[in-house]
Order: C-alpha cells, then sequence, then structure tokens
C-alpha cells in the first residue's frame, strides 16, 4: 500500500522530507497524483509502516500538512484522523 | 585598501561564499517552487537548507523564514502587510529610511505615528518608550542599532514590553544581525523582523529575509507566481509564500547559507568581541585628535559604528581625503536616517561614518587614526 502527506506549501513538503530523513525514516518527494486536491504539488511517500510516526514528527514541529492518504487498488483515500 | 564600511556592505566575503554563489550557478539547480523534477527539488531542498540555517542562528522554526532581496523590501512587507491606517506606532529616532518611509506612507493614510526623542546621550532608553506609549499603541517599530553612531536600543526590554502589552514589535536587524547574538528572552511577543545579507552575515547582495514570530497575519505586497494554488485570483496569505512572489534568488541565498555558517564556526561571540575591540581602539585614538567631534553616547556595548567630524569641515571633504590620500573608504553624508540628524545637529554637515568588520585588524584602526590625525591639522 502507498502511503503520503499532502502539504500546502513546497516550502512545508521539503522541509517534512528534511525533518523524515534527519530521524531515519525513508521518505521521498513525488508530484502530487491527480486524484488528491492540495495547495502543493509535490508529496511525501513514506513507508505505510511509518506514517504515523512521520506525521507526529511532522506535528511536533508544527509543519502544517493538508492531509495523509492511503492508496488502496487505484483509489486513494484520505485518512479520516488526518 | 583599507575598508571601513561594513555598515553598508561586506567588501570582504569568506571563500565558502564565493563557493556556494557559483555552486549555485553551475547547471545543478532548477526552480525550486515549480515542478517535481530532480533539479526543481534538489533547488527546493537547497531553499529549505538555508532556510535552516537562517532558523539556527535566530532561533526560530524554519518555515517562519521569508526570503526577500533585502531588508528594505522585508520591511515594506511588513509595515505595509501587517499595518493598517487604525494602528498606532511608535518607533524611535534611530529609524533608517527604510523603516521610516513605508512608515510616512501608511501615516500619509491615517496611521497614527509617535517617534519619541533621544534622551541627552542620544540613547533611547526603555523609560522613553514607556513614556512615549499610548493606551491605543499597536505597535512598536524599532532598528535597535543606529546606523549612524552605534548606539544600541535595550532590545530585551523592549521585547518583554511588546510582550505585556500584547504590541507588535517590528525589528529591522540590518545593523544588528552577524554583529551581535539575538536577545534571550523567555517569551517573544508578535514579531517580524527584517534582515540584510550583505552585511554582517557576510552574504551576497540580493538577499535578505522576514522573519515571522507568532504568525503575524501578512497581506502580500507583491503578487504573482507562487508555485500553489494557481487557479486562485490572489497571492496565497500563507507565510512564507506570502513574501516570496516569483523565483527566489538561489544563488545568493545559497551564499547566504555559507556566509552565516562561516559566521556560526567562527562563533558570534568572538566575531563581537573582535568588533568591540576595533571600535575601542578607534574611539581611544580619536579622542586624543583635537577638534574631533564624536557623535552618540560611545557606550562601552554600542556596535561597530562610528560616526564623526573634524571642526567644521563637511563630512564629505574629509571621507573624500581619506580615499584619495589614504585609501581608506568610509562613508560620509546623513546615511539615510534623517532623524537621527537632526538629533545630533549635523542635517547640514553630515558624519563621516567608520563601521569595522571581522576582517579588520589593528594596524588598519591605527592607519585610520592617523590618516585622521593628519587631516585635523592641516
Amino acid at each position: 500500500m502507498r502511503t503520503i502527506i499532502a502539504f500546502p506549501s513546497s516550502h512545508a513538503a521539503m522541509e517534512a522530507e528534511l525533518l523524515a530523513e534527519d530521524a531515519g525514516y525513508a521518505c521521498r518527494l513525488i508530484p502530487l497524483p491527480p486524484a488528491i486536491h492540495a495547495g502543493c504539488g509535490i508529496v511525501l511517500l513514506c513507508e505505510h509502516s511509518v506514517i504515523l510516526q512521520v506525521a507526529d514528527l511532522l506535528a511536533a514541529k508544527r509543519v502544517p500538512t493538508d492531509g495523509v492518504y492511503d492508496k488502496n487498488g487505484d483509489t486513494w483515500h484520505r485518512r479520516l484522523d488526518s | 585598501m583599507i575598508y571601513l564600511d561594513q555598515s553598508a556592505t561586506s567588501l570582504h566575503k569568506p571563500p565558502e561564499v564565493v563557493e556556494a554563489v557559483r555552486r549555485g550557478l553551475s547547471g545543478e539547480y532548477g526552480n525550486p517552487t515549480r515542478g517535481a523534477h530532480t533539479p526543481a527539488l534538489r533547488a527546493l531542498q537547497e531553499v529549505a537548507l538555508v532556510r535552516r540555517a537562517v532558523s539556527k542562528y535566530f532561533d526560530v522554526s524554519p518555515l517562519e523564514v521569508a526570503f526577500t532581496f533585502n531588508a528594505t523590501i522585508a520591511l515594506n512587507m511588513a509595515i505595509k502587510g501587517a499595518l493598517t491606517p487604525q494602528d498606532r506606532v511608535l518607533t524611535t529616532p534611530y529609524a533608517h529610511n527604510s523603516m521610516l518611509r513605508p512608515l510616512y506612507e501608511l501615516q500619509d493614510m491615517g496611521m497614527r505615528l509617535d517617534i519619541m526623542p533621544l534622551d541627552k546621550h542620544g540613547c533611547c532608553p526603555i523609560e522613553l518608550f514607556v513614556q512615549y506609549l499610548h493606551a491605543d499603541t499597536t505597535a512598536i517599530a524599532l532598528n535597535p542599532m543606529s546606523n549612524v553612531t552605534g548606539d544600541i536600543a535595550p532590545l530585551d526590554d523592549i521585547i518583554r514590553l511588546c510582550h505585556q502589552r500584547d504590541l507588535l514589535l517590528i525589528l529591522d536587524l540590518s545593523q544588528w544581525a552577524g554583529t551581535r547574538a539575538m536577545p534571550s528572552v523567555a517569551q517573544w511577543p508578535r514579531t517580524l523582523i527584517a534582515f540584510t545579507g550583505h552585511k554582517s552575515l557576510y552574504g551576497p547582495q540580493g538577499t535578505g529575509g522576514l522573519i515571522n514570530r507568532g504568525n503575524v497575519p501578512l497581506r502580500p505586497m507583491i503578487s504573482g507566481g507562487s508555485g500553489i494554488h494557481s487557479f486562485e485570483r490572489q497571492h496565497p496569505s500563507t507565510f512564507p509564500e506570502v513574501c516570496e512572489a516569483g523565483t527566489v534568488n538561489l544563488p545568493g541565498i545559497m551564499g547566504l547559507r555559507a556566509g552565516m555558517e562561516w559566521l556560526m564556526t567562527t562563533g558570534q561571540d568572538k566575531v563581537q568581541q573582535h568588533l568591540s575591540t576595533l571600535r575601542e581602539r578607534f574611539i581611544s585614538g580619536m579622542r586624543t585628535i583635537p577638534g574631533v567631534r564624536l557623535y552618540g553616547s560611545q557606550m562601552a556595548d554600542a556596535g561597530p559604528v562610528v560616526s564623526l567630524n573634524i571642526g567644521d569641515l563637511p563630512a564629505a571633504v574629509i571621507s573624500d581625503a581619506l580615499n584619495e590620500r589614504y585609501n581608506i573608504a568610509t562613508r560620509a553624508g546623513a546615511h539615510c536616517a534623517p532623524l537621527m540628524h537632526q538629533a545630533l545637529g549635523t542635517v547640514e554637515q553630515g558624519t563621516v561614518r567608520f563601521s569595522f568588520s571581522f576582517h579588520n585588524d589593528d594596524n588598519e584602526i591605527d592607519t585610520a587614526i592617523e590618516a585622521i590625525r593628519t587631516l585635523s591639522f592641516q
């Protein structure tokens, strides 16, 4: 399963990638999937198993996000708690 | 050349700065906020790393930092973006025209502007700030280090005062940044901090920024491409995008990062001590020369700036003689600080300003002292 975090700005997305990298999480920036609407055209792709830790890290560092999305089949689903 | 005009710009940059700018122009970097291909993301990462360096130096969060092309643009964005004609603002004679002129524009639209005087020593103690605050004052706009005399305002106390009174604080750190550390206070008020990259942060010209502590709402002063929300008619109001319309000066801010990292590696305290020693040596020398008039309080902890005149000679004549005869670069005139010259009584004469950098040494100071001594007897 693919899991991404969307952002309101590219600066927030890049700061998120740096923070994740600093913390040892293997995440990378990819273009925003067309099915998702977010302010910024890039999203952070993370391993499904670490997404909650990364999301918590970003919240602790006050990096604004536009939601966490899981891809199931061909469809992206926004997590209700994100 | 003995360069004593650091307050205008730093002439000598660390080699790391030159190398960083060269690297920024090397063909590796795309547009940092336009697209998600490798060169664009590489550029975006560089921008993020510069933001981190700036945030580390100023002890703020990276996303509280926006890049502008100089402090003047940052101050215009802060003043015109945060204030309205309904505000009432207090400022001091230390203010540079980059702060005064935007304030005057708002004053012409109805904003009330109070300008406190200096005390008899040429200083602005906290008691004067308290005295000149009104019940409806909403903001203090402050240059905490005079670019004419080097005198400093009690920034720690002013920060606390703004926090206590819930005042917006707009700071011009063009002279302060790089010459001494930021104040260490427990709680900051809502604060907009303008800085320039090319003076004592040793970056290239065309760099600077605005720091937004406390998420102060800003209206965009310049609108355009932001890389986000492309179908909206208005420029985003989110920070830092609200201040970063168009493409950032990537090679420039890469140089700025190198300058700031050089500064932090060298040590801000070490830099401040060196600057203080140079200033004290210069002032001690000037006090031995008859006819030299020093301006400002000459307080021990002032910034690395000294203004003087010789008798009634126009400042421009002295500065020109220093340049032509002794190959010493100083600045004469008003230094874009009209209220200071009104306070000092030097509107007509101007002053000769000497400002020091970490790259100056005792021999250069002594040469400048002897040059002034010779000129004073002619």
